[in-house]
């Protein structure tokens, strides 16, 4: 069997489950749009939206699949959760490994609109300290912002332990990394806002994503335009999810992700290949690795660097002599890679798929460690 | 002709199938013009009695308003 070398599953999956290419296929043999008109080829294509809306509502633990809204990816998402609330003078507390998605939109409200953030107490490998997360709550903080899995060093934060200790206050998990590989119970976590996209852990195509808003009626809709629905008003519907979803939907990347919901994945590695592959790496000398300090806190994504070694050039080489596909440089994380100690040069990632086997992983590390300069 | 209206297409589509569930005839078609419209897809029913089919489906927690004697 040929080699899985494909190893940047946290930027977009590889490869992606065959159901993917069928459902787009068949779409496209088909064709219909959402809503809109009212044959019978728009209310199958616009069937397919909503049996793609209820699946991810039972994937997500959201007991009302109308309060997911599609857009096109999770910082699309992240926007219109973040841009739609009305801060006023609140703040924000954010974790200490968010990404440029979470990071960017709120430096521009700071400086259009004064809304503050702060990043919240945090351990070593970027864990939140929740004990020292509650000395930061107080009266204003309006929001508090979590990045579930780290796209740098694979951390998972506890979601429910971060929530209960912040009690009322809203949470946005942002999702992109480990919808899909770790589960997510909005209900049971107290997850008040959750932003997720389909293409990565979720194994779907991209242009598809979405967020759930517990309360839809805290976020102004960050698009607005038509909906097939109360068209005699210049002013968007309230009913969900019209609400936030101007325009056509992207109908193939529903199809795409309808498709990787229904394909039966098997994981192709243990955990315990995984935690020894982190072992071998641990081992190298030279070698930095960022992950998790506690294993139980790690996902299957993680960075490391040569001390002597720009990140770029280690993964050119990689992918050079050993055809591994990683992605290097800051990863759209400056705070995360601040949070590491790993600027400004940043790391090499790498990220796995559920396709990944055994042999696959002992290549990667053989081939990390015979890519150090003075091997 | 008796029509179904509903606040957004979500709604439609997941009404039809509850109806065809219970092995209620119906259809999606386009919202008469004739009618103030909340939403470009509307469910026509055949001769059933319609405030049954709306208690049906306000119990299953549809928001539903019936309009009668709709002339294409």
């Amino acid at each position: 069997m040929e080699l899985l070398k494909y190893f940047d599953n946290s930027a977009t999956s590889f490869p992606k489950p065959p159901e993917v290419g069928t459902f787009i296929q068949n779409y496209l043999a088909v064709g219909g749009t959402y809503g809109r008109s009212g044959y019978p080829r728009a209310a199958e294509s616009t069937a397919l939206v909503e049996q793609l809306r209820d699946k991810l509502a039972v994937t997500f633990g959201i007991g009302q699949p109308e309060k997911i809204a599609f857009c096109a990816n999770s910082t699309q998402a992240i926007n219109t959760i973040l841009r739609g609330i009305k801060f006023g003078k609140q703040e924000i507390l954010i974790s200490p490994l968010e990404h440029n998605a979470v990071t960017r939109p709120l430096e521009m409200m700071r400086k259009t609109s004064g809304v503050r953030f702060h990043v919240i107490a945090n351990h070593k490998d970027g864990l939140i300290d929740i004990e020292g997360l509650k000395k930061q709550l107080n009266s204003r903080i309006g929001m508090v912002v979590v990045n579930h899995q780290s796209n740098v060093n694979g951390l998972v934060q506890p979601i429910a332990e971060i929530k209960k200790a912040i009690g009322d206050i809203p949470i946005l998990v942002d999702a992109s990394q480990s919808a899909g590989g770790i589960p997510i119970d909005c209900n049971q976590y107290g997850i008040d806002y959750l932003a997720f996209t389909g293409h990565k852990g979720l194994l779907g195509p991209t242009g598809i994503g979405g967020f759930y808003a517990r309360d839809p009626e805290s976020i102004e809709p960050l698009i607005f335009g038509g909906t097939g629905s109360n068209s005699s008003s210049y002013d968007m519907p309230l009913s969900l999810p019209d609400k936030f979803q101007a325009g056509t939907p992207n109908m193939v990347g529903a199809a795409g992700l309808l498709g990787a919901l229904f394909a039966n994945i098997t994981v192709q590695h243990s955990r315990s290949n995984f935690v020894e592959m982190l072992h071998h790496l641990n081992c190298i000398q030279g070698l930095v690795l960022f992950c998790a300090n506690e294993i139980e806190n790690q996902g299957e994504t993680f960075s490391f660097r040569y001390t002597n070694e720009n990140p770029g050039n280690t993964a050119f080489r990689l992918y050079q002599l050993f055809g591994i596909e990683t992605r290097s440089g800051l990863h759209c994380a400056p705070l995360a890679h601040a949070t590491l100690g790993s600027l400004p040069h940043g790391s090499v990632r790498v990220s796995l798929s559920p396709f990944h086997t055994l042999k696959d992983l002992e290549y990667l590390a053989n081939s990390i460690e015979k890519a150090r300069l003075d091997h | 002709m008796t029509i179904l209206l509903f606040p957004n297409v979500r709604m439609v589509i997941k009404a039809e199938k509850f109806l065809h569930q219970l092995g209620k005839v119906c259809m999606v078609r386009p919202v008469p013009t004739s009618i103030s419209s909340e939403c470009g897809m509307c469910i026509e029913i055949g001769n059933i009695d319609p405030e049954s089919i709306a208690e049906l489906l306000q119990n299953a927690g549809f928001n539903v308003t019936i309009t009668k004697n709709i002339k294409n």
